[in-house]
């Protein structure tokens, strides 16, 4: 019974902490955000180069965050941050690099 | 030389017989905690690298025919791929959460919490299967053009990826209902989640490179 109060009580102070200031949960709405946004521009919503790069740049943000936050990696060793956040970058910067230089 | 032995401690005893069998956890200088295991890290970092490959080989293929895949990228649908990203990133953020009540103790929380990660694994399976099926139907097959052959090699990849994943989820459902997690428990639910997770990053880039870029 005792368990089952204590089961009870982590549990309504994850639920709590998770509606409140939780940084998970921000990096869920920021994630979501982030895709409607790339989703518009993808529609067809400004010049499409522009739009383009932006979109490739917003998805590897968006792998930054889900790496940092639900990978947890602002807590690891720094080895794997930068293994991460390096190949992120490089693969990012090729892949706009190669679409703009093919004339967009 | 004289080998000293310690008062208290028995030399006729093994010194080893009380250690686990399994290896230490790799600990790299300069502090910090690796989620799930290293050997995780080593999969993940590979598969990375290989995906890398795939999306720079797309975009430079799309750099020299892009009228062709200009043209095949009217043909896509949008909302699939971008439900789908909003199914991962979900099920993602509910794997953190449900691990996180997990290690706090509450198991029946945690435990609701990786299925409903796994309920959002099986829309994108549905939304997958009907988003193909849709395709094949409107003759947009892999042989159609290299822009359809690209697009079901990856997806068709990803989802194998999901798939594993999917298990491995089922594995994690079972750990977090056991009545007592022990530390290797939770290092296993974190390689677990972490996978999942690579599941996610490696899609949100598909979707960029075969739903949105124009």
């Amino acid at each position: 019974m005792s368990t089952h109060a204590g089961s009870a009580a982590v549990r309504s102070s994850v639920l709590r902490s998770s509606v409140r200031r939780n940084p998970t949960v921000v990096a869920w709405l920021a994630l979501m955000g982030a895709t409607v946004v790339s989703w518009y521009l993808g529609e067809g919503h400004g010049a499409p180069a522009a739009a383009t790069a932006g979109v490739i740049v917003v998805a590897f943000f968006k792998v930054y965050l889900v790496g940092r936050y639900f990978m947890e990696l602002r807590e690891a060793p720094r080895v794997l941050r930068l293994l991460f956040t390096g190949w992120a970058v490089v693969v990012c910067a090729v892949l706009v690099a190669m679409y703009l230089a093919a004339g967009g | 030389m004289t080998m000293s032995v310690p008062s208290g401690m028995d030399p006729f005893v093994d010194p080893f017989a009380s250690r686990t069998a399994r290896a230490p956890q790799w600990r790299p200088r300069g502090g910090g905690r690796v989620p799930g295991e290293i050997g995780i890290w080593v999969f993940i970092f590979g598969d990375m690298l290989v995906f890398g490959l795939f999306f720079g080989v797309f975009v430079h293929e799309r750099s020299r025919s892009t009228e062709l895949f200009e043209q095949a990228h009217e043909t896509m649908n949008l909302t699939f791929g971008a439900v789908n990203t909003l199914l991962l990133l979900t099920g993602s953020m509910f794997v953190v959460l449900g691990l996180s009540a997990l290690r706090g103790g509450a198991s029946r929380p945690g435990s609701r919490m990786i299925l409903v990660t796994l309920l959002c694994g099986a829309g994108f399976v549905l939304n997958k299967y009907l988003e193909y099926s849709d395709k094949i139907d409107a003759g947009h097959t892999p042989s159609a053009n290299s822009f359809y052959m690209y697009y079901f090699v990856f997806t068709g990849i990803h989802l194998l990826h999901l798939l594993i994943g999917m298990i491995g989820l089922v594995i994690m459902y079972r750990i977090a209902r056991k009545p007592v997690l022990e530390a290797r428990d939770i290092r296993n639910l974190e390689a677990g989640a972490c996978y999942w997770h690579l599941v996610d990053l490696l899609w949100i880039v598909l979707f960029a490179l075969l739903y949105l870029m124009r």
